[in-house]
C-alpha cells in the first residue's frame, strides 16, 4: 500500500457505497502465495470507526452499513482497514481506512483504489502515486490538496473526488499497473 | 484619451479582465494563484460570455428598450437554463476535446452556478441601463442647450430691426445724435454677442444693458417721455441668465409707446431682497390686441420658456392686464 494516494476525506459518499457479500474471504495475490487480501463482515469488537467526519459507532450488519474490514498481507506485514466500495461512473472503488491508529498524533487518512472482480478474479488497480505527485507539483491537477513533508495529501471534499475521479478514471497514464488476485477461500 | 475610455473597445475587455481575476481567485484551490486557476477562469467565462451578451444583445434590445417587461422577465431563468448548459458543455465536452495538459473538472454546485449567472445578469443590465440613462441626460442636455441658443437668436433680428429703425429715421432727419446711436448699438449687439454664450451673467452688466438700451429707445420718443428705471438693492455678485429681462422691456416700448405719447408710460422696478423681482408696466396701445391673447408674440413666449429650462421650479412669472395698463412680474427665487 506504499504507492496510495492520501486523502484526508473519504472518496465515497452515502448515495455511492454499495456492498458485494460475494468479495468476502480471502483472495491471494497472482504469483505469491504469501501476498493476500481478505475482506470480511465488520465483527461487533471493532467498536467504532471514523467515517472522516466524526466518530460513529459501527452497526451490527456490514451488510447494511455497506462496510468491510479488509486485511491485506505483504512479506510477512499484515495491515487491517475498515473498507467502503464506491461506484463512481462506471468503476469501482474501494475506500480504505486504517483500523487502528497507532498512536493519538497521527491523524488518519483514506486511501483508495480501482476495485474489478469477475467470478473468482480480482484486480486492485492504485493510482500511480509518482505521476500524480510530479502532477500535483507542476500545478497541472486542479483539486484541493497539500504537500505535507513531500507526500501530496488531497483534502478536496468526497463529492469533488468523485467528480474528479469519473472524468479521469479511464485515464490510463494516472494508474499503476494492477494487481490480480484469485479467490483463495 | 476620454474617447478611448468611453469606447467598448476599452471598456469590455477592461471588464472582462477584472472579471476573470476576480473568479480566478474565488475558485482558486489554494492561497497562491496559479496559472491552472486563471485557465479555469477562462473556460469559467464561456458561459459568462455568453449570458452577459445575449442579455445585452437579444433581451434588452428586443424586450427591455420596447416596454416588454414581462417578457424579459419571463426570459431570464430560460436563459439562466441554457447558460448552465453551456457551462456543462464548456467542461464536460469541450474541455476533454482540448486535449489540455490539466486536469480538473468543475465542481462547482448548480445553486452557486446559478447565483454567479444571476450576478452577472444584474450587474452588466444595470451597467447597460446606467449607461443608456446617461446617453439620455447627455443628449437631453445638448437638446436644451440647442433649443436655449435658439430661443436667444430669436430675440437678436427683434431687436435688431427695431433699432435699425429708430436709426433710419435720425438719418432721415439727420439727426446730430446718429452717430451717438449708432455706437450705442453696437454696444448693445457686442453684449448680445458674446455674453449670452455665458450660462449666466451679473445682474449688474443685464442692467446696464438695459438702461443703454432705453437710451436707444428714447432717441426716437420725445423729451419728456414717462419712462421711469428704478433699481433698489445691492447688484455685485447677482447673477441672472443673460438677454432674461430684455424681450420684457424690449416688448414694454414696443406696445407702451405707442399712438398717444402723452398717455405713454412705461415703469420698471427692480428689486432685490431674498431674490430678484422684477416689474415692468406700460400703457396698452389702442391697437394691441389684449383680447385675443396676441399681446406680447413670440417675445414673451420666449420668456416664459427659458424660465421653465433655466429656473424650473424657482421663478414666478405674472401678467396682468387691464383695458389700459400692462404688467408683467417676474420673481427669481
Amino acid at each position: 500500500m506504499n504507492s496510495c494516494v492520501y486523502s484526508l476525506f473519504p472518496i465515497y459518499t452515502d448515495d455511492t457505497l454499495v456492498y458485494f457479500p460475494e468479495l468476502i474471504g480471502r483472495w491471494e495475490k497472482e504469483g505469491d502465495s504469501n501476498a493476500y487480501v481478505e475482506f470480511s463482515a465488520v465483527p461487533k469488537s471493532i467498536a467504532s470507526l471514523s467515517n472522516g467526519t466524526a466518530e460513529k459507532e459501527v452497526a451490527l450488519n456490514s451488510a447494511e452499513e455497506k462496510v468491510y474490514v479488509v486485511e491485506f498481507m505483504d512479506n510477512s506485514e499484515a495491515l487491517t482497514f475498515i473498507g467502503h466500495i464506491a461506484e463512481i461512473g462506471n468503476d469501482f472503488f474501494l475506500d480504505l481506512y486504517p483500523a487502528e491508529v497507532s498512536n493519538s498524533s497521527t491523524i488518519p487518512v483514506h486511501t483508495f483504489s480501482k476495485v474489478k472482480f469477475i467470478n473468482n478474479r480480482l484486480d486492485l488497480t492504485s493510482f500511480d502515486l509518482e505521476k500524480l505527485n510530479k502532477l500535483f507539483e507542476s500545478n497541472l491537477i486542479r483539486l484541493r490538496h497539500e504537500n505535507v513533508d513531500g507526500t501530496i495529501l488531497i483534502t478536496a471534499q468526497p463529492s469533488e473526488i468523485q467528480k474528479f475521479i469519473n472524468r479521469y478514471s479511464e485515464d490510463e497514464s494516472v494508474f499503476e499497473d494492477k494487481d490480480t488476485y484469485r479467490r483463495a477461500s | 484619451m476620454v474617447k478611448l475610455i468611453n469606447s467598448k473597445w476599452f471598456q469590455h475587455p477592461v471588464f472582462w479582465m477584472l472579471s476573470i481575476y476576480a473568479i480566478a481567485n474565488y475558485f482558486s484551490i489554494s492561497s497562491i494563484f496559479k496559472f491552472i486557476d486563471v485557465f479555469y477562469a477562462l473556460l469559467f467565462h464561456v458561459p459568462l460570455v455568453f449570458l452577459v451578451y445575449f442579455n445585452l444583445r437579444f433581451l434588452i434590445s428586443r424586450f427591455l428598450d420596447h416596454g416588454k417587461y414581462l417578457q424579459y422577465f419571463l426570459s431570464i431563468p430560460a436563459l439562466l437554463l441554457v447558460t448552465y448548459w453551456v457551462h456543462e458543455l464548456t467542461f464536460e465536452v469541450i474541455f476533454p476535446l482540448m486535449d489540455s495538459e490539466f486536469y480538473m473538472v468543475s465542481f462547482t454546485e448548480w445553486q452557486v452556478l446559478f447565483s454567479i449567472f444571476l450576478i452577472y445578469l444584474i450587474l452588466t443590465t444595470l451597467i447597460k441601463l446606467s449607461k443608456s440613462w446617461y446617453t439620455l441626460q447627455q443628449v437631453e442636455k445638448e437638446k436644451l442647450s440647442l433649443e436655449l441658443n435658439s430661443l436667444k437668436t430669436q430675440i437678436n433680428p427683434h431687436f435688431f430691426f427695431n433699432s435699425l429703425n429708430s436709426i433710419y429715421s435720425q438719418a432721415l432727419t439727420k439727426s446730430d445724435r446718429t452717430s451717438e446711436t449708432v455706437l450705442e448699438l453696437s454696444n448693445l449687439l457686442r453684449y448680445m454677442l458674446y455674453e449670452v454664450e455665458e450660462e449666466m451673467v451679473p445682474l449688474m452688466k443685464e442692467v446696464e444693458m438695459l438702461e443703454n438700451y432705453m437710451e436707444l429707445q428714447k432717441l426716437r420718443l420725445e423729451e419728456g417721455s414717462k419712462i421711469e428705471f428704478k433699481v433698489q438693492g445691492n447688484l455685485d455678485g447677482v447673477v441672472i441668465a443673460p438677454l432674461l429681462l430684455f424681450p420684457l422691456v424690449e416688448n414694454a416700448f414696443k406696445h407702451g409707446m405707442r399712438g398717444d405719447f402723452e398717455q405713454a408710460f412705461i415703469n420698471i422696478q427692480l428689486t432685490l431682497g431674498s431674490g430678484i423681482r422684477f416689474s415692468i408696466m406700460n400703457k396698452l396701445g389702442q391697437i394691441d390686441d389684449v383680447e385675443n391673447g396676441k399681446y406680447g408674440g413670440i417675445g414673451l413666449e420666449n420668456v416664459k420658456r427659458r424660465l421653465e429650462l433655466i429656473y424650473p421650479n424657482t421663478h414666478e412669472f405674472e401678467i396682468l392686464k387691464t383695458e389700459t395698463e400692462f404688467q408683467v412680474i417676474l420673481k427669481l427665487i
